[in-house]
């Protein structure tokens, strides 16, 4: 049924390819300005890469999370699936996966312009790297999809999403960037564990807590 | 057998079901009409889960529709008055889809066919977007044909079709009550839908009573009609 569900959400996006377009134009029309416009030092630069990269994710990822669900009301799309013999929990799984791989994809197109355009080295513990992407996507994606579906009926959703998620993955942000920093300097994981936990812990709140009430999220 | 009882359903201020009352027996069709904005659309999705109630209780077969057992729905289908469906999606995406949602094994010949019964088999590949409102409706009666249920919630089928659409429909519906289906259908069209059903019920105040052979009907259906 996951699979179903999540092929849907791709095919979708396949289909329409409008989300994904705007993700990378948008993320990328951001960073050049960061390049261009401020043409900060290299020190400086360094100091502030983290924070410039997990701002362009968290503005890019609002545009897939308010279409992830915007578009189940266009001819009533959701009622198909709401009708159907699906666990609500599964289908906050699926909007979350959705959702998830629309960041990853993003990111596997920006985070080169990022690293060319801003002319930062890349990070020397690529593994670690790519885990914490992993990791922050997941958590700003559980987060947003349940937000996304909780505030979907709302007349000016597109003004409350952002309203409400970046509060509130303010904690999941500053674990980011200090991690990232870390990374990047390449210090000790001793140094960045306590950041990493946070990160970690807060994609099994937000995970948890979406599968539990997406239930009562999603029915009018 | 579907049992409906005390459902109550406020939007903000606005009670739009207050206490409504009906059954649909095994093999049985019903009807149900009521006034614009008389809550029998919302009784409806109710029914389907795509809303909540407030109050009161629904059984299918002895066992609550409002709980949390999700395997109680697969016997029913819901083709509401949206058309419910992708729109980026070709019409046989969805019913691939669809299928997928119910578990159910289908080949792109299966869905060929379906679509064919309803008039869409050239149309097969677009998007639904383009669609019109009857090719949508008739997508929906797709669904019917597609899948396999007990009951049928049916909300305002006629909604676009042209006449060949609505001879389809008849057909169906006849089709359907021949092979001991359960069909609940909600139409504006009170001598559409008396030609379709076993008894017709009417939905007023938030109330459903039945509507005798004989008694006119409400009076606020009168008034439509003539407006």
């Amino acid at each position: 049924m996951l699979k179903t569900l999540v092929r849907k959400e791709m095919l979708l996006e396949l289909r329409s390819r409008e989300v994904l377009i705007s993700m990378i134009t948008f993320g990328a029309a951001v960073m050049l300005l960061y390049a261009f416009a401020f043409r900060p030092s290299p020190d400086v630069l360094q100091q502030f890469a983290p924070g410039l990269l997990w701002t362009v994710v968290l503005f890019v990822s609002v545009l897939a999370l308010h279409r992830s669900h915007s578009r189940e009301k266009e001819f009533d799309a959701f009622s198909l699936t709401l009708a159907a013999p699906v666990d609500r929990s599964t289908l906050f799984l699926s909007k979350w996966l959705g959702n998830f791989f629309m960041l990853l994809i993003s990111q596997v197109i920006l985070l080169p312009i990022f690293f060319l355009f801003l002319q930062l080295p890349l990070p020397e513990m690529a593994a670690p790297f790519v885990g914490l992407l992993i990791l922050v996507d997941l958590g700003i994606s559980g987060a947003g999809s349940l937000l996304s579906g909780a505030v979907m009926r709302a007349r000016v959703n597109e003004f409350l999403l952002p309203l409400l998620l970046f509060p509130m993955v303010t904690p999941l942000m500053i674990s980011a960037v200090k991690s990232t920093a870390a990374i990047m300097e390449g210090q000790p994981f001793s140094q960045w564990k306590l950041w990493l936990q946070l990160i970690v812990s807060f994609v099994i709140v937000f995970g948890l807590v979406g599968y539990l009430i997406y239930d009562y999220v999603c029915e009018e | 057998m579907l049992s409906i009882e005390n459902v109550s359903k406020r939007f903000g201020a606005t009670s739009v079901l207050n206490g409504a009352s009906m059954s649909v027996r095994q093999s049985e069709s019903v009807g149900l009409i009521g006034k614009n904005g008389s809550g029998k659309s919302t009784l409806l999705r109710i029914v389907s889960r795509i809303l909540s109630c407030d109050g009161g209780s629904i059984t299918w077969e002895g066992q609550s529709l409002l709980g949390s057992d999700v395997n109680l729905r697969r016997s029913i289908l819901y083709l509401g008055h949206e058309p419910g469906f992708y729109p980026p999606l070709s019409a046989a995406e969805n019913l691939q889809f669809l299928a997928g949602l119910y578990g159910i094994e289908t080949s792109s010949t299966q869905i060929g066919e379906k679509l064919e019964a309803v008039g869409l088999d050239a149309y097969r590949k677009g998007p639904i977007r383009s669609y019109s409102r009857g090719m949508l409706q008739r997508l929906s009666l797709a669904k019917a044909l597609l899948l396999q249920w007990s009951l049928l919630l049916l909300d305002e089928p006629t909604t676009g079709l042209d006449s060949e659409g609505k001879r389809l429909l008849s057909e169906l519906i006849s089709g359907w009550r021949d092979q001991g289906k359960s069909l609940l259908i909600i139409s504006h069209d009170d001598g559409w839908i008396s030609a379709h059903v076993d008894r017709v019920n009417i939905l007023q105040n938030g109330k459903i009573e039945p509507k005798e052979n004989g008694i006119p009907a409400a009076p606020e259906l009168e008034m439509e009609k003539e407006g």
